[in-house]
């Protein structure tokens, strides 16, 4: 078993001249939520059109449950579910419907299925309503019922909470963590709306015009982006190895960025104590501050200031 | 690919060209008969009580089904084959896996299902009437449904490249609706062409439909010969090599080139 549940080593697609997804190298790992973030046309479908076979990649490997997928589609899709861009059902038949042509086609041995999703997503079983005159909301739902409906391991669901009121993005949220935390599905999400993801990812990755800029945990990504203090200081490896030692700062509270950039995590350090310090040690420190970025400034600064949308 | 098929039917729920098509296997026989009954004499032999009813038969044959169900699977196909663009369901079978061979096969058993429908309906609607209004004798009843099944399964066959021509261009309902339409008088136009000119019958049976009625009207002809017939007639049938050979060449042409199309736009 690999140790990644998708594994893309510098997937691309090229339409034409035009932008797609260049180089982008994912490690999704089994049990947890991936949230793919990026601005509207940054390439996260384009990503996930591939994972799913839908779209072939111009170069690049995808592997899935440490597969192959080329090749593998038979093996690996029964086990994925998903959801990509608008829901697309048939319009003269009622939800229900839909969902047996869609059972039938995957063979789906339990009676009891089609009834089971609805009943996840909140919709009545063997409605009389028809699919076109379903509320966006509805489709919305409709949709990730088909894509849980076969019990799979991996979900790629893209925008999931699109079109769907508060409670029902609310909903829609508590559902896919409790798909993950209780039933230990893998589950890539992907979205343009920062809030979103920060509430249910575990994992991140941040994808502009195409490109993978980072791929970090929640976690990480939240402490580089709660207070901090930086320091602009000569050597700054150097710097953080001195405050170890002085300060008694374990090696997670402290991080070099960039040729004369030192981030400092923990706040119970005052600026006044490191200060003496380098200074003492004969480094000169040109600017000291204590910074206090949102996720939403860090991610202006990953994709160049231009943020998401 | 029996569940493929299942569901390509169920797609169809509440489609209301399909009691549009069953209405026309129900009004087409009744205006035949209508048609023969009219022009009846008073002679209550057996012999020509036979012939009415072949005369209707015949009329159902070259009309309900060498005219019309080219049209009609044009329409249903464009139908069936809009269907997953129309509705950007392709992405959600694509992920199932089905392939797009599959897809695209199980459509065409779907069109062949309902021409050996339409066509069953038709015969025996053309019975039926018969019998209601009077209009001769029925017999050899056997012969005449698997003639006409026969019949249907070229039909359709001969259809295929319509189809092509409707996958290609992937436009409207209308656009095919139109294109089947000129499809079948297109071989009606070269049927009348021939009739002028009759240096031109060698190269009739090219034309896919009028292949599949031209070798019918042998099968017909030689279970029950009619002297009275121009020997042109006969010079139109073709050989059972030559009718198999082109609807062989059609069928897998017509298959190709509808896998090749699919797959473009769909992808």
């Amino acid at each position: 078993m690999s140790q990644y549940m998708i594994e893309t080593n510098d997937l691309t697609k090229k339409y034409g001249e035009q932008s797609g997804v260049f180089g982008a190298s994912l490690h999704i790992k089994p049990g947890r939520i991936y949230g793919l973030l990026g601005r509207n046309g940054a390439g996260k479908t384009t990503i996930m059109r591939m994972l799913l076979g839908l779209t072939a990649p111009t170069s690049g490997q995808i592997r899935i449950f440490g597969k192959p997928l080329p090749g593998n589609e038979t093996r690996i899709l029964p086990h994925v579910g998903s959801l990509i861009e608008s829901p697309g059902f048939y319009p003269n038949l009622t939800g229900t419907e839909n969902l047996r042509i869609f059972a039938r086609l995957r063979r789906i041995k339990n009676p009891e299925a089609i009834r089971e999703a609805l009943a996840l997503v909140n919709l009545p079983y063997k409605d009389k309503k028809l699919f076109s005159q379903y509320s966006l909301g509805m489709k919305q739902r409709l949709a990730i019922a088909l894509a849980i409906m076969h019990d799979p391991d991996l979900l790629i669901l893209d925008e999931p909470i699109n079109g769907l009121d508060p409670i029902g993005i609310a909903e829609v949220r508590d559902f896919i963590r409790k798909l993950c935390r209780e039933r230990g599905k893998t589950i890539m999400i992907s979205s343009h709306i920062l809030s979103e993801i920060a509430l249910l990812a575990d994992d991140i990755g941040i994808i502009d015009h195409g490109r993978l800029l980072e791929e970090e945990s929640l976690e990480k990504l939240e402490r580089k982006n709660s207070r901090y203090i930086y320091l602009e200081v000569s050597e700054p490896e150097r710097a953080g190895n001195l405050l170890a030692e002085r300060l008694a700062l374990p090696a997670a509270d402290y991080e070099a960025d960039g040729e004369n950039g030192l981030h400092i995590y923990n706040m119970q350090v005052q600026i006044q104590d490191i200060l003496p310090v380098l200074v003492q040690n004969g480094l000169s420190v040109s600017c000291a501050k204590i910074c206090e970025d949102t996720l939403e400034d860090y991610f202006k600064k990953v994709t160049g200031g231009e943020g998401i949308a | 690919m029996p569940e493929l098929l299942v569901c390509e039917f169920m797609k169809l729920k509440r489609k209301k060209l399909i009691p549009a098509i069953v209405a026309l296997s129900v009004l087409f026989p009744l205006l035949v008969v209508y048609v023969t009954k009219s022009g009846m004499s008073g002679d209550m032999s057996a012999a020509y009580l036979q012939q009415r009813f072949d005369y209707s038969y015949s009329l159902m044959l070259s009309y309900g089904l060498v005219l019309l169900e080219p049209c009609l699977l044009g329409i249903l196909a464009s139908l069936l084959f809009f269907l997953e663009r129309d509705n950007d369901t392709f992405k959600n079978i694509r992920v199932i896996p089905v392939t797009t061979t599959k897809l695209v096969l199980a459509k065409i058993l779907v069109l062949l299902i309902y021409s050996l429908i339409y066509t069953l309906a038709n015969v025996l609607f053309t019975v039926l009437f018969t019998w209601i209004l009077g209009a001769g004798t029925v017999y050899e009843l056997g012969f005449k449904i698997g003639l006409a099944c026969l019949f249907s399964v070229g039909i359709t066959v001969a259809s295929l490249p319509v189809i092509v021509c409707i996958v290609y261009f992937n436009k409207t309902y209308l656009i095919s609706m139109l294109l089947s339409f000129f499809y079948a008088i297109l071989s009606w136009g070269m049927l009348a062409v021939v009739s002028m000119n009759l240096s031109l019958i060698r190269i009739i049976n090219c034309f896919p439909i009028l292949c599949v009625m031209n070798w019918t009207s042998g099968l017909l002809l030689r279970h029950s010969p009619q002297k009275n017939l121009a020997p042109e007639a006969y010079a139109m049938i073709p050989s059972n090599p030559e009718a198999f050979a082109v609807l062989g060449v059609t069928l897998a042409v017509s298959l190709f080139l509808i896998f090749r199309f699919y797959r473009r736009w769909t992808r």
